[in-house]
């Protein structure tokens, strides 16, 4: 477990955030460490996607301050719609060099190297010309995650890249995200699966619309912390489904 | 093989093949995002709200393919901005704006008592009428239609294939939506003149939809879209010089019958597993 005093690689200072008049997150105050994989838990409408959209600079939070690094690298929650569209699963890839390549000039055969080299850590190098739309779920999600990694930044955010995936597509997330730890980057991962998030993640941040606990995985899925985030909804911790007891945040 | 060069001794026929060439590979190009991104019923709406600008432009004297342009790019401008306010749905709203604008353009016509016949043209194309100067002009949008959406194609293709992740990656998504509905407004004002108002669509969707039966790479789709554009063009004028009926519809009943042979040859292929299992 990394345990690796400032400077943080991304901090969230006093963060309010939410659409419209609805604030979805409030008073965040969380610092994100370089080499380290954090998992963000908590029930449905906590604010994880509002959190990770906030460290990706899409949306502005109402008040407090966002520190990140200057590139960041993501995988949307679901994913593109347009799966028949005619791309490659390198072409699709390759979409992650697309900033660092610039306006009006295509990826280099350095970028289709650096691609190549993507889709082969996550287990897909073998279908690269494949076209998207005829590949299954979990290989799309694995072509997703490679599109994330080659958007070349110290910090990845995933939001529930994990949703729906097959065996093969589990293990491949492990490797890749052991790498990313291993060579000094850190994943923020948003889940609903509390057993994964005990056993891979360095550090978890539990939420209810505000931080109820952030810190390392023993000491944020405790019962009472979890009760408090979830009130009386079912949970699951390490594969068994629990009742959370009724708590003052059910809605 | 006279059938094939005596149009060619026309000054006229040689504008009007260029013309529809222009077309064809400007209509493909562009074409290709109307069909991957469903965009057809905004390219309808853009169709029908340029017509009020070619009557205007038409009663003044000036160009209608200046009229088309200035109008068309003022429509895109607003279905876009009306589309991101979202209190309106973006289908409504844009049946509202093209209902309207074509209407305006009937309104206009009407006073317009002696040029009935002129205006029939403007709807259904009158190829065989192509000035130098329109043909300059149908090039020139041609050319900048072209040149942008190469120059941006990974971009476009980007939004249409997941928007999510172009905002993420702070792409300005919609300067570029704008931008890819001006560079239809260019694609459709490039078309008038061989096609006609009402038939471009046709021009914009069937080129591009048969395209994709063939092939499952973007820039492949694009040039095969070009391709079977430009052919279709080509031959659907000969059709109309020949037998003497409108060069617009006898264009678009030829990419109408190449998309339906293709289907149905793509169809049989389809059905074969072990061919398909082969590529």
């Amino acid at each position: 477990m990394a345990v690796i005093e400032p400077p943080p690689l991304a901090a969230l200072d006093g963060v309010s955030a939410g659409y419209g008049d609805h604030l979805a997150l409030r008073d965040v105050t969380v610092d994100v460490p370089a080499g380290c994989i954090v998992g963000l838990v908590g029930p449905n409408g906590a604010g994880k996607t509002t959190l990770l959209r906030v460290l990706l600079g899409v949306l502005r939070p109402a008040a407090g301050t966002v520190h990140t690094p200057g590139a960041v690298g993501y995988m949307p929650q679901l994913g593109p719609a347009a799966w028949d569209f005619p791309l490659t699963a390198l072409d699709v890839t390759l979409q992650g060099s697309y900033r660092r390549v610039g306006w009006l000039r295509r990826p280099g055969a350095g970028e289709r190297r650096s691609a190549l080299h993507a889709l082969d850590e996550v287990g897909m190098g073998e279908l690269a010309d494949r076209q998207i739309g005829r590949l299954s779920g979990g290989q799309r999600q694995r072509v997703l995650l490679a599109r994330a990694l080659l958007q070349d930044a110290p910090l990845l955010l995933l939001d529930e890249p994990l949703s729906g995936a097959d065996a093969p597509t589990e293990a491949a997330f492990m490797e890749t995200l052991a790498a990313v730890r291993d060579t000094g980057r850190t994943a923020v991962v948003s889940t609903h699966d509390l057993g994964w998030a005990a056993s891979q993640c360095d550090l978890l941040c539990l939420l209810a619309g505000r931080v109820v606990c952030y810190g390392p995985p023993a000491q944020v899925l405790d019962a009472e912390l979890l009760a408090e985030a979830y009130g009386g909804a079912v949970i699951e911790l390490g594969g068994v489904r629990i009742l959370a007891p009724e708590g003052h945040h059910a809605h | 093989m006279h059938y094939l060069t005596d149009p060619l001794q026309f000054e006229f026929m040689r504008r009007a093949l260029m013309a529809v060439a222009l077309t064809g590979i400007t209509c493909g190009l562009l074409g290709s995002y109307v069909v991957l991104r469903g965009l057809a019923f905004i390219g309808d709406a853009l169709t029908h709200a340029v017509f009020p600008g070619i009557v205007i432009a038409f009663a003044i004297g000036r160009s209608i393919l200046l009229g088309a342009l200035v109008v068309g790019l003022a429509t895109a401008l607003g279905i876009a901005t009306i589309s991101r306010g979202g209190r309106v749905r973006e289908d409504t709203a844009i049946g509202i704006v093209f209902a309207g604008m074509f209407a305006l353009g009937v309104v206009l016509v009407s006073t317009l008592a002696t040029y009935q016949s002129d205006v029939a043209d403007l709807l259904f194309g009158q190829i065989l009428g192509v000035s130098p100067t329109d043909l300059y002009l149908a090039g020139g949008a041609a050319a900048v239609a072209v040149g942008a959406t190469i120059a941006l194609n990974k971009e476009f293709a980007l939004i249409g294939f997941d928007r999510d992740m172009a905002v993420a990656m702070r792409y300005p998504v919609f300067v570029l939506d704008l931008a890819l509905l001006g560079l239809l407004t260019l694609a459709i004002v490039v078309s008038l003149q061989a096609i006609g108002n009402i038939l471009v669509l046709a021009m914009l969707v069937t080129p591009a939809a048969t395209a994709r039966l063939l092939t499952d790479r973007l820039f492949s789709m694009q040039i095969a879209a070009a391709a079977i554009g430009v052919a279709c063009g080509v031959v659907g004028l000969y059709i109309s010089f020949w037998w003497n009926v409108a060069s617009g519809g006898a264009v678009v009943l030829t990419t109408t019958a190449v998309f339906f042979v293709v289907l149905a040859a793509t169809e049989a292929t389809r059905r074969r597993p072990a061919l398909a299992e082969a590529r």
